[in-house]
């Protein structure tokens, strides 16, 4: 297969070439501007195919690195000569908090970085039987495997040593119970984590391993989680694993290299980089292979609270953010152990926050925590000793900002390119100050879209603040609302004439002040009313570009790329909800729920329900056509209506409009364009309805729409 | 004869009914392993211990449930049989790292006697295996009952 390279970046990174190509996305394919698949059977060729472009079109140039976008996703990045770095690919994590629903979703925020999830579907009797956990569960395994995923449980006794006991004194009839429950529910494997156990245990654990080896089917994994063991300890819990042995058996040994510091230590980091780097040493030490050895890595970190006379219980990574965001506080990188420390006041009165079930009182805490850096520190070990690749515990808990690297920090070691999703949430370092906010009292005739809006809120962070479950608000009610100081300033946008898409009145949309510096490269020589329209549509994460530097202003937008826009505009608003069956449901016939587009399916489900999107004749979306103008005109009516409750045919009914050639559009289409014209979204005079939509001219229409794209106030 | 069939019927019902229920997570649990030995329950409470003799210091080990809320702790446990045994105590901090270990030789007596050991943890949140082990690398057999870690 030879694939295409529509355009080409030279970068300079720490004075080393990177070349960045953009590869053209085929017209029958899925859009990969919203898809977050990533295909590792394919790269081979892709690499080979990048290499030889690369030689042919810069023969002369020293290169460090390819990197390969095809829309927003970075497919992948390479040194150019393969002897220069260790490239890894193989990433497991953890499923241990949650169910079927909520994996999914963790998973699918990983943007394919998953090759392989480990739920906690084996548990233990107390004769050391199998005892299947009640998570188990054939949709999702179905669900991983759709998506190229395997699905390995782990076998825990939860720290229980007697448990474990009875289990490797069991472990012939339990090896037999696991071999038959991986055929009977179609797993990929079990991963041994018995912990706790001591070195008396040892050749017990290591003929578990051994039975399992010998009753799972060859295609079936046997992998082992084993204790970090930094200082080569012979006795206690990291006596009872025998690297060594254990690897004979085994597909590979997951080293836990966390829990540095635990409940009851002093206060420390969970794994500073040293007590990883010597895990690692260990392992190779032993004797273990490198293309054996996966590093577990921690999406979590522990808490100590200033004068309490303990502490170190887990926290997180995600609630150290939200605790950052909510009371403030310094984040500080510790660069001996390349860990961060946060350090968090709660004054009395302040708001509460619960982690694990405790709710944390007044007073000043310590978080040792992981984020982008730290976990990029380790990850440069995996590259440093060639191991195999990564394990997390555990998912769910980690920054999702992470995943848009974590790629790269996979592929090599050297040059990085910038992050595919830039509008993905960041982390929060360096001194932060909480949100300021102040009271508000619900009058009649409020609603959650009006009190946002007039705070400069959206629905969800006012939802957030006020821990609101539903949209009921009550008249009387005090809610948390941003104060005036932490509100962004507003200024009117200039308005300007263009060809094809003519100046409207400046809408609230336009209005507001893009926050965000411009990523896009190639949209400067628009106009300035079109450049704030993409950019506001990019900072509500409606829109993101076609890599972290382009946004293809010139290129048609597809039925595709408006469906998964409008999507995230009516869900991210509260305006409408994506239908709980989006995943089981066939909503249009060419979006199969086992689609890898999971994006696309979501949202071709949100407009389906809500009645913006209705299909092709044949009951099709055919998201990779081109949308005419008649087209965009006629959603954008619906999803008015959705939103406002009256379309914009029925908010422009008084108001006339001549269209010169209106009589060229579909006549289901004629009103919507008339309103179009009747309410200053288009100004020109012949519509051209068949014609396609440019992407910068369909920010410049959803723009100027979304001035009536409002609830309904009078309701 | 019905009556005689309809008996018969039941008992192989209830006895089919029996065999799962003792097969399942039920069953007690003897929270005694074998270090390269067997423990066998020879009546209740009393339990059997044969060593393989393929090296020394085989026997069981026993780790209490409950955590502890003292430091000072006692090992007691009745044995019987022939030749020399080691009792020891072996403490791991909560993150399963070894502390140290205490070990008292004990000469056993064909009659039940009951024998003692003081430990100090290092603290009440750390771990204790408890065992009984040969001395000698030579298979070996000895009887043991009332085992109790007794906090003072």
């Amino acid at each position: 297969m030879t694939y295409n390279f529509e355009s080409v970046e030279l970068k300079t990174e720490n004075g080393q070439i990177q070349v960045v190509l953009h590869m053209k996305v085929p017209k029958n394919a899925v859009n990969t501007e919203f898809g977050s698949e990533f295909n590792f059977d394919k790269v081979d060729h892709l690499k080979e195919s990048a290499k030889e472009f690369v030689k042919k079109h810069y023969p002369k140039l020293k290169i460090a690195s390819i990197a390969i976008v095809a829309g927003t996703i970075l497919m992948t990045s390479f040194p150019m000569q393969k002897a220069e770095a260790h490239e890894a690919n193989f990433n497991m994590s953890y499923l241990y908090f949650g169910n079927t629903s909520s994996y999914i979703s963790q998973v699918d925020k990983t943007q394919g970085n998953l090759n392989l999830v480990s739920p906690s579907y084996f548990d233990l009797n107390t004769d050391g039987s199998l005892k299947l956990t009640s998570q188990l569960d054939s949709k999702f395994v179905t669900e991983m495997h759709n998506r190229g995923i395997k699905v390995v449980p782990f076998l825990s006794n939860h720290w229980d040593r007697t448990l474990g006991r009875a289990a490797l004194a069991n472990r012939e009839v339990l090896a037999t119970q696991i071999a038959e429950s991986i055929v009977k529910y179609n797993l990929d494997g079990v991963q041994v984590d018995i912990e706790n156990t001591t070195d008396v245990d040892r050749a017990a654990y290591t003929d578990l391993v051994r039975l399992l080896r010998q009753k799972l089917p060859a295609d079936k994994e046997v992998s082992v989680a084993v204790a970090a063991n930094p200082n080569g300890w012979t006795k206690g819990w990291h006596g009872s694993y025998d690297y060594k042995e254990l690897a004979k058996y085994a597909s590979y040994l997951m080293i836990m290299a966390y829990d540095e510091s635990y409940e009851g230590s002093v206060e420390g980091p969970v794994a500073s980089i040293g007590f990883v780097d010597r895990s690692i040493q260990y392992a190779i030490n032993q004797g273990v292979s490198k293309d054996k050895i996966v590093l577990g890595v921690p999406f979590y970190g522990r808490y100590w609270k200033e004068g309490a006379a303990t502490g170190g219980a887990g926290i997180s990574n995600t609630k150290v953010d939200e605790m950052i965001a909510k009371y403030g506080g310094t984040v500080v990188f510790d660069e001996a152990t390349k860990s961060p420390k946060a350090t968090i006041t709660i004054k009395s009165g302040d708001p509460t926050t619960t982690v694990g079930g405790k709710v944390l009182g007044a007073g000043t805490y310590h978080i040792w925590f992981e984020n982008n850096d730290s976990i990029r520190e380790k990850l440069r070990l995996v590259h440093k000793y060639e191991i195999k690749g990564t394990g997390s515990w555990s998912l769910g808990q980690e920054n999702a900002s992470m995943w848009q690297y974590y790629k790269t920090w996979m592929s090599h070691d050297g040059v990085e390119v910038a992050p595919v999703n830039p509008t993905l949430p960041s982390e929060q370092t360096g001194t932060v100050s909480p949100i300021e906010t102040t009271s508000y009292t619900v009058k009649s005739g409020d609603s959650l879209w009006k009190i946002a809006s007039t705070n400069n809120m959206s629905i969800s962070e006012l939802k957030t603040l006020n821990a609101l479950t539903s949209d009921t608000i009550y008249v009387g009610q005090v809610l948390k609302v941003k104060s005036s100081a932490s509100t962004a300033t507003t200024s009117p946008t200039e308005t300007s004439t263009d060809a094809s898409a003519s100046p409207a009145t400046s809408t609230p949309t336009t209005q507001q002040a893009a926050k965000s510096k411009n990523p896009f490269k190639d949209i400067s020589s628009y106009t300035s009313e079109e450049q704030q329209n993409i950019l506001n549509l990019f900072e509500k994460n409606i829109i993101k570009g076609t890599s972290a530097t382009t946004f293809a202003p010139s290129e048609a937008i597809t039925r595709g790329q408006v469906v998964i826009m409008l999507g995230r505009y009516l869900e991210e608003n509260g305006y409408a909800t994506v239908p709980s069956d989006w995943q089981s449901n066939l909503y249009f016939k060419d979006i199969p729920v086992q689609a890898k587009n999971y994006e696309l399916l979501k949202y071709a489900a949100l407009v389906k329900a809500s009645g913006v999107f209705k299909g092709k004749g044949d009951g099709t979306l055919d998201p990779s056509s081109t949308i005419t103008r008649e087209g965009m005109a006629l959603v954008m009516d619906r999803a008015t209506k959705t939103i406002s409750g009256k379309s914009l045919v029925e908010i422009a009914q008084d108001k006339n409009a001549t269209v010169e050639d209106l009589s060229s559009a579909s006549t289901e289409a004629q009103d919507a364009i008339r309103a179009f014209k009747a309410l200053g979204i288009t100004n020109v005079d012949k519509f051209s309805p068949k014609n396609e939509v440019s992407r910068v001219h369909f920010a410049s229409f959803l723009a100027r729409g979304m001035q009536y794209m409002t609830p309904d106030q009078t309701n | 004869m019905k009556k005689i069939m309809t008996s018969f019927f039941t008992l192989v019902f209830l006895f089919s009914m029996q065999i799962p229920s003792l097969a399942a997570e039920d069953r007690p649990t003897i929270p005694y392993y074998g270090v390269g030995a067997t423990v066998q329950e020879v009546v209740e409470g009393e339990y059997l211990v044969k060593t393989e003799g393929a090296k020394a210091e085989e026997g069981f080990v026993y780790t209490p449930p409950e955590p502890f809320k003292e430091k000072n702790i006692k090992f007691q446990i009745t044995l019987k049989g022939k030749g020399n045994v080691i009792l020891k105590l072996e403490e791991t901090n909560a993150r399963g790292q070894y502390i140290k270990e205490k070990k008292m030789d004990v000469t056993l007596t064909e009659d039940w006697a009951t024998y003692e050991m003081t430990f100090t943890l290092e603290s009440p949140t750390s771990q204790i295996d408890a065992f009984v082990l040969s001395k000698d690398k030579e298979p070996a057999e000895f009887s043991f009952k009332n085992i109790e870690i007794i906090e003072e």
